[in-house]
């Protein structure tokens, strides 16, 4: 078979192997990391070259129908960052690539391509609603080189809070397996829980034990416990996929510990963290609370984060937690677009900037830095910009370096608004440097671990051959920005940063099992309450363009 | 299917033809072409959109809708100002008051109001208002109606605004030297902001005549202002077909939702300026790709002449009788082919049907391969 490569003499960083800049030879496969090969292997020469697995984005916003309008609200955006047809390969291997707009929200071409010149392989978009699942996997199948899949959307489902008003949970796990296996998702994800049905009903729910209004004794606490302990008990690779109550309002970091206590013990990831640690000064402006929670994560091993930091410059608020839209609307008068979605959910789009000179802009900033550098356990504390919201994917190298590079990351401290920095950690002079390691760890290992793919993050035999090989250089920013090489499934892609080939990664789902009792009530409810039925909420698999099943693990 | 027994599935210059002839025939026009448009799109599946599109990009040409001039007002609003919407499912759920802003949603999609706003056990109570602009009238059935003459539309929507704020005044001698006068306006206006949850149904879609390229904008506005004392959404009907899918594909593939032009390698947006109708009224154009079009109800007679002078492929149910067509592939109805087609408010359906006919995509499938063959043959 062909794909037989040694990738010899590189200093290896794969640290769920325990490989920590030895210099050895990493040998592919079809496609497959293997322990050897024969000795007349064709060889890549990768001394002095460092050697990592492919990122692993844990959560991101790159398919959907939000994603898509936010896309379609910022042409101003795309026409300044134009993403040309090429050509790859010649003769008889050429190839046309596809031609796109970036900007923060970039075409899906775009998206795939430059993930790839990233040095990235797989990315999870965190939010589609059941409705819009055949959207999302549309987007996906246009969306090359990364292997991808979506979290569903169920912490404000309709069908779900009426089974816990009517105290049936047992019958949650059923809906949540069968709506995974409709919907060909991945995970499950929380947003806001409880929280979006009430705005949506004109009303509010700001602590973990109001009712959400027309659902009985339901609570944000109660959804929490249910769908934490269904995704437990149904054995999906990834835990609980939160998103808190109260995102962006000073003193939320309350709701997020109290939502920590409340999953107790059950298996939880806490997405984009920093966006939920803020305390509140008298004269209610944020303050930062970061130092609780990193303890509080570091003491609890069944939970984990991603950061979701922000990045000066330009972004755009892209959520199912639509009242942050109004909220960013009313705070900037920028546009906004705000969608209410049959049954579940909803979104809220501003496109808008982060700067450095602004108080909130600036703690936000700080909040997330506080998060990297006070982890003790970085396998849990992983990194992201909830993209595009504290920032594009592009500014993942910078957000390296500031991890890196204490001498740059002081530069830009003294850049931000000072005020800001009062009282965060970043005031005491943190001196902390990520090592290669490290960045290793929160950038691929860690995220594979936490969204239980065993065959990435890692450079063991047997696992996915998603590579990416750095020329090592003083200014982390340059050198993770361009990559030498980029292996995709053992294929060369990118070469110094720039896409070689094209090739279609896969959208993984789960297909856990349930009680297809379930479906005799689900068809009467969509009849009765919705404008589709099950049947349109399935998406076939002759939909998904190249789909990868991930086993579940039934507890 | 009637004459797909005498009119042969695919001509090249008007003589029966392989389908594998007519594919290579197109991809040659479409190669060989300066400017190639690829124009249609609201009448065929997702499926055929993508492969549109991807034509359109190989070729360095132009792609838009033919929902584009009528929708673009529409479109620029929403890139200007944002939306506050909703799908179907939530105004049926939750809508207690209806505007319909002169459109009956019924004219345009048969079965609307029973679909989407029927009163159900669950829904709330739930007030229908027609307004009436001008000839634009809103459903015969509606509880309350209040007619505007087409020439105050504007005005009266931007005194609604003023209303809805509170504490502006409006200028009632301009209203009434309009044909308006706030005691006419003025409970609609109460009823914005103080129902639960709002809807205004309006032309997404008008016809030439009754295009204006403020009145989105001030529709968008009006609904912000009510919303911040209700909660208030604004929704577009539609025309027939699949326009939403083919603005979405242009829009994930591109980053433009029409009007895309791809000639410098890279995709540009220009409404107005690349848009189907001036490229082909500029002659800027010199070969056509009509998929999901029907010229008889889509083109001008100016556009339908224009076809005739540069070498046009017609892809769809229309080929039949497309005599003047380089090349013509007879392919099933959009009622008739199996794929996805999104619903006016965005909600992505799978239409499961066996293909009786050849259907847009297959035979798209076919012309992308060929082009790309074509385009790659020379290497770097």
């Amino acid at each position: 078979m062909t794909g037989r490569l040694r990738i010899a003499g590189g200093r290896v960083y794969d640290p769920r192997n325990g490989v920590d800049g030895a210099v050895a030879d990493v040998c592919i496969e079809d496609g497959r990391i293997v322990a050897s090969l024969p000795d007349d292997a064709p060889v890549l020469d990768a001394r002095g070259l460092i050697v990592m697995p492919g990122g692993v984005d844990i959560h991101c916003h790159i398919a959907g129908p939000k994603v898509n309008l936010a896309r379609r609200l910022e042409p101003e955006r795309h026409r300044a960052d134009p993403v040309p047809r090429r050509v790859v390969g010649s003769h008889s291997d050429a190839h046309v690539l596809r031609s796109g707009t970036g900007g923060v929200v970039p075409s899906t071409f775009a998206t795939g391509y430059r993930y790839a010149g990233l040095g990235y392989t797989s990315a999870f978009e965190a939010a589609v609603p059941a409705l819009a699942a055949r959207q999302a996997h549309q987007e996906l199948n246009d969306t090359p080189v990364i292997d991808k899949a979506f979290f569903l959307l169920l912490g404000n489902d309709d069908f779900l809070l009426s089974l816990l008003a009517r105290r049936e949970p047992e019958l949650v796990r059923h809906y949540m397996a069968c709506m995974l296996g409709a919907a060909r998702a991945y995970a499950v994800k929380v947003v806001n829980p409880g929280g979006v049905a009430a705005w949506k009903a004109g009303a509010a729910v700001s602590g973990l034990d109001e009712a959400v209004p027309g659902y009985d004794g339901v609570t944000p606490r109660r959804i929490v416990e249910a769908i934490a302990g269904a995704v437990d008990e149904l054995g999906l690779p990834h835990p609980m996929h939160i998103h808190c109550n109260n995102l962006g309002v000073p003193g939320n970091a309350a709701t997020t510990l109290e939502t920590m206590r409340a999953v107790d013990g059950r298996r939880a990831h806490f997405t984009h963290i920093q966006f939920h640690a803020y305390g509140s000064t008298e004269d209610g402006r944020p303050t930062s609370r970061a130092r609780e929670l990193v303890e509080y994560v570091d003491a609890h091993p069944n939970l984990s984060v991603d950061v979701g930091q922000v990045m000066f410059g330009p972004a755009t608020a892209m959520t199912a937690d639509a009242r942050v839209g109004h909220l960013l609307h009313r705070l900037t008068g920028r546009k906004w677009v705000d969608l209410d979605v049959e049954l579940e959910s909803g979104c809220g789009i501003v496109p808008f900037e982060y700067t450095e000179k602004s108080y909130v802009h600036a703690l936000q900033w700080a909040v997330g830095l506080e998060f990297f550098l006070l982890a003790r356990d970085p396998w849990r504390v992983v990194l992201s910009t909830d993209h595009p919201n504290g920032g594009s994917f592009l500014s993942y190298p910078r957000l390296i370096r500031l991890l890196m590079d204490r001498a740059f990351r002081d530069e830009q401290i003294r850049r931000v608004n000072p005020r800001a920095l009062e009282g965060t950690a970043l005031a005491d002079g943190l001196d902390r440097e990520y090592t290669l390691n490290e960045i290793a760890i929160i950038t691929r290992a860690g995220p594979a671990r936490l969204l239980g793919l065993e065959h990435k993050g890692h450079l063991g035999p047997g696992a996915d051959a998603d590579i990416t090989i750095y020329a090592p250089a003083e200014d982390a920013e340059a050198m993770f920005s361009t990559p030498r090489y980029v292996f995709k499934s053992g294929e060369l892609v990118v070469e110094d940063g720039e896409l070689r080939r094209e090739v279609y990664g896969v959208t993984l789902e789960v297909r856990p099992e349930y009680d297809a009792d379930i479906e005799r009530v689900l068809r009467r409810h969509f009849e009765e309450r919705g404008t589709i039925g099950l049947e349109d909420y399935r998406v076939d698999e002759a939909e998904v363009d190249h789909l990868a099943r991930v086993e579940t693990r039934r507890r | 299917m009637t004459g797909a027994t005498t009119v042969p599935l695919a001509r090249v210059g008007g003589v029966a033809v392989t389908l594998e002839e007519a594919v290579a025939a197109a991809a040659d026009v479409l190669v060989s072409a300066r400017l190639p448009l690829v124009y249609g799109l609201v009448e065929t599946t997702v499926e055929a959109q993508r492969l549109a599109v991807e034509i359109a990009d190989l070729t360095g040409g132009a792609v838009d809708t033919a929902a584009s001039a009528g929708h673009e007002a529409s479109l620029l609003a929403f890139q200007r100002m944002g939306l506050l919407t909703a799908t179907l499912g939530e105004v049926r759920a939750r809508a207690d008051l209806v505007v319909f802003w002169g459109i009956d949603p019924d004219a345009r999609e048969p079965g609307f109001q029973h679909r989407y706003l029927a009163r159900t056990a669950d829904s709330p109570e739930r007030v229908h208002i027609a307004v009436d602009i001008g000839d634009a009238r809103g459903p015969d059935e509606a509880d309350e109606r209040l007619a505007i003459p087409a020439a105050a539309e504007f005005e009266a929507l931007w005194a609604l605004r003023a209303m809805v704020r509170g504490g502006r005044r409006v200028d009632e001698e301009r209203l009434e030297s309009l044909g308006l006068s706030l005691d006419l306006l003025q409970p609609l206006a109460w009823r914005l902001v103080s129902c639960r949850y709002g809807v205004i149904l309006h032309d997404a879609d008008p016809p030439p005549e009754r295009r204006d390229p403020l009145r989105a904008l001030a529709l968008g506005a009006l609904v912000e202002d009510a919303n911040e004392r209700a909660r208030v959404r604004l929704i577009g009907i539609r025309m027939p077909g699949n326009p939403v899918g083919a603005e979405a594909v242009l829009t994930w593939q591109t980053g433009y939702p029409c009007a895309v032009h791809f000639g410098r390698g890279y995709p540009r947006y220009g409404p107005g300026e690349y848009t189907g109708p001036a490229l082909l009224g500029r002659g800027g154009a010199d070969a056509v790709l009509l998929v999901g079009a029907d010229p008889g109800r889509h083109l001008t007679a100016a556009e339908r002449e224009r076809l005739g002078e540069i070498p046009s492929i017609v892809i769809g149910p229309a080929a039949e009788r497309a005599e003047g067509a380089r090349v013509a592939v007879v392919t099933a109805p959009l009622g008739e082919a199996p794929g996805s087609v999104y619903r006016m408010d965005g909600v992505p359906l799978n239409r499961r049907r066996e293909a009786a006919q050849l259907t847009d995509a297959a035979v798209l499938a076919d012309v992308a391969a060929a082009v790309r063959a074509r385009v790659q043959g020379g290497g770097a």
